[in-house]
């Protein structure tokens, strides 16, 4: 994982501009800049995919509240990661179902459900003594050299803390916009297949192919138009 | 040029046509520079200049007003006068210090540091160098003590204090002059001392005043032609000119000529240079051939037309200060002007006398100059003599180097452009250290503060090195390489930011142990894109 004066200069040092000795406190305009591009594309990249990397897990042991603070380092919750041993929980819920819940009286059918309530979450039907276990995505893609979370790139130390090369390619084609180059569009077009493979990475992926459903495996994609019985 | 889409490289060349103070920012020439400090405009190149090494320190504390060459058949001696005293310096090798330093005077002697000089040879003597300061009786160098003038002979109806302020060699007779007095002194042909006749000037001037200085010119060649004539400048700017060999005698010295000119800055402000005398004037740097065409209508075709602006913005402030000089340094093709800024701070205007472009030098703080065997010297405010543009530092510190380009539309006036990044092709080993800075339509904000950078301390190589190490030598694989007679070429962009009709650039970087030749500019910049 590289820190900020790195990433810059390695954007620097493949336009064949030459490398500075620090960024993040230069009163120089044109550092101040690639800190800045820096600064916009952590939080497009942060904002563009709930990176696994940034994954963190929050329990909560429900009580008779029916709010419940989130981290400060919370950014969004991780699709599909709500669990109780109790089994019925819902999330996200449609607006109608969820003020039925809240507001309503009748019975719930033993399902917990919940949404997000400014910086808390709220469980209108709490089970009280029962652990809720989710993941959500932080807001922190970087850390200070001292290991600190931090949300935006404010010293030359601070350390990113997702895939590198996006974030080279990422502030390199941004600052190639800015300053009109004309390998410009070749940039963004590098910055978007890196983004699709990060991406692919990040996710994991199933295997579309294999034996047939009358081999020995049993592939759980395969045949497509076949029953899998 | 059209505007397009993507950004563009320009490539303009090092401002070789230097330091301009007298076009307007939006007219000036693309290679010329609105501030150029410390780089020298040469053909095809700009340089970085070199820096002051310390000579001697003559351990008055005082400040050094006279630094002053003496040329004998026999020796030749560098002289320096500071708090009443004056001292004689053995001679060096450039970049080397003093080798030795006598008291001609001790410390006290005199009331004043501020001595003229000027060297003479008697038939049948080894030669002389006569001093003066208006306030003490002239004295008399002969190269190991001073005495005082000899007026012995002269008539004792010329009553008159031989406490001349100048002096001056014309036609094989000394000529004195004294502070606050519209006449000169004459010596018998062949000498410099003994019997004195007074010639009265005040009668020939329309605008009165005082005599300021004695000067030589000559129509045809560079030297003490047919044609030599010797020039009085007033203290009212009016130029007198005589010609002749004899003031004693009628029809062997006439005036031949009156002009007008501004009023001359200091004794010491003025020099030949070539075929012609410039004076320093506080409307700027002038020639005398100039003076005699255009007298003081215009100043076009001054001298020094191109830093016209720089120097009257000097002289309306500074012109009662100490230190108004010029020296010509002929082993760097340099003509050099002192400009006092204050008591202690000074500049210099200078003169690359290939190209005639001008430059200016900071960070030299002299009060006085003079070339001695091939070598600029200067006295310092703290009683220190200064061996002026040998080292790559200025006393082992750092030089800061700046240029700020002319203004320039790329050819699209009405077009508003965007640059985006620059480049220096330069020999400096770190192009890294070179700071560039976007500037557009002539504003130019608060510098940015430079940083002092990390410079790699050339080696000296020893084939056999102290251990544990000295400073005398340098060990394998632990010393950088020096980089000491290898000017290659380097190059780098580099972020720049500018938004505007007409951009420029600011270079700035310190130095300290190269001398970096500044070859050509790279630029990168956008036609009508938004910021």
């Amino acid at each position: 994982m590289k820190n900020l004066k790195s990433i810059l200069n390695a954007v620097l040092a493949e336009a064949g501009f030459l490398e500075k000795p620090g960024f993040a406190t230069s009163v120089d305009p044109d550092d101040k800049q690639m800190v800045a591009i820096a600064n916009r594309m952590a939080y497009q990249i942060l904002n563009h995919f709930n990176w696994s990397g940034l994954r963190e897990t929050l329990e909560i042991t429900m009580t008779s509240a029916t709010r419940y603070p989130l981290p400060a380092d919370f950014q969004s919750f991780a699709p599909d990661s709500f669990f109780t041993e109790s089994g019925g929980f819902e999330f996200p819920v449609p607006e109608g179902r969820y003020f039925s819940c809240k507001y309503g009286s009748g019975d719930t059918g033993g399902v917990i459900r919940a949404r997000k309530y400014g910086n808390a979450l709220e469980i209108p039907n709490p089970s009280p003594g029962e652990i809720l276990y989710l993941e959500y995505v932080t807001n922190v893609p970087i850390k200070s050299s001292a290991n600190q979370p931090k949300t935006e790139f404010t010293s030359d130390d601070d350390v990113w803390q997702l895939d590198d090369e996006l974030i080279i390619l990422g502030i390199q084609q941004r600052w190639g916009q800015v300053k009109q180059f004309p390998q410009y569009a070749e940039w963004r077009a590098e910055f978007n297949n890196k983004l699709n493979e990060a991406i692919g990475r990040d996710t994991g992926s199933r295997t579309i192919g294999g034996s047939s459903a009358k081999g020995s495996g049993k592939s759980p994609y395969y045949p497509l138009y076949r029953s899998s019985s | 040029m059209q505007a397009q889409q993507g950004s563009i490289p320009v490539t303009i060349d090092a401002p070789v046509d230097g330091w301009n103070a007298f076009d307007s920012l939006d007219n000036m020439p693309k290679t010329a520079a609105v501030v150029l400090n410390n780089l020298i405009p040469e053909p095809g190149r700009v340089v970085s200049r070199l820096g002051q090494i310390l000579y001697e320190d003559l351990g008055t504390g005082a400040p050094v007003e006279t630094v002053a060459s003496f040329s004998s058949a026999t020796a030749s001696k560098l002289v320096a006068a500071s708090s009443g005293g004056i001292f004689v310096l053995g001679d060096s090798a450039i970049e080397a210090s003093a080798q030795s330093t006598t008291e001609a005077a001790p410390v006290g002697t005199f009331n004043s540091d501020r001595w003229q000089t000027e060297n003479f040879r008697k038939a049948d003597e080894t030669g002389i160098m006569a001093m003066c300061n208006g306030v003490d009786t002239t004295q008399i160098f002969d190269g190991v003590n001073v005495t005082d003038i000899s007026t012995s002979g002269t008539d004792e109806a010329l009553v008159f204090t031989p406490n001349f302020i100048g002096c001056l060699t014309f036609k094989g007779r000394m000529y004195y002059w004294l502070d606050d007095d519209n006449a000169f002194y004459y010596t018998q042909a062949g000498s410099y001392q003994g019997v004195f006749q007074k010639y009265d000037l005040g009668t020939f001037t329309r605008r009165g005043g005082k005599l300021t200085l004695i000067t030589t010119w000559t129509q045809q060649d560079s030297g003490d032609g047919k044609d030599d004539f010797i020039v009085f400048v007033f203290d009212t700017g009016e130029v007198l000119i005589y010609q002749g060999d004899d003031p004693e005698t009628t029809g062997y010295f006439e005036m031949v000529g009156r002009y007008l000119t501004s009023e001359p800055l200091s004794i010491r402000g003025t020099t030949q240079y070539g075929a012609d005398t410039i004076i320093m004037t506080r409307d700027g740097y002038v020639a005398l051939s100039t003076i005699i065409q255009e007298g003081r209508t215009s100043d076009v075709h001054q001298f020094s037309r191109l830093i016209h602006n720089a120097i009257t913005e000097r002289t309306q402030v500074t012109r009662p200060l100490y230190g108004w000089d010029v020296e010509l340094f002929p082993r760097q093709g340099l003509m050099i002007f002192n400009v006092p800024i204050s008591d202690d701070v000074f500049e210099q205007h200078v003169l690359n006398t290939v190209t005639q472009k001008w430059t200016r030098f900071k960070g030299i703080s002299t009060a006085c100059m003079c070339v001695h065997d091939e070598r600029l010297f200067g006295g310092t405010r703290d009683g220190k003599i200064v061996a002026m543009l040998e080292s790559t530092a200025d006393f082992g510190r750092p030089i800061l180097y700046d240029c700020l380009m002319a203004f320039d539309y790329h050819e699209a006036p009405g077009t508003q452009k965007h640059l985006v990044a620059a480049q220096i092709i330069s020999t400096m080993s770190n192009p890294a250290n070179i700071q560039i800075t976007g500037y557009a339509d002539f504003d130019v904000p608060d510098l940015i503060p430079i940083t002092l950078p990390v410079e790699q301390i050339p080696s000296t190589w020893s084939v056999d090195p102290a251990d544990p190490p000295s400073v005398v030598g340098s060990f394998w694989d632990e010393d950088f390489w020096s980089v000491e007679g290898v000017p290659y070429t380097t190059k780098g962009w580099q972020n720049v930011s500018a938004y505007g009709y007409a951009v420029s650039i600011l270079v700035r970087f310190y130095s300290v142990n190269e001398q970096v030749i500044w070859r050509s500019t790279g630029l990168r910049l956008y036609m009508g894109g938004a910021q």
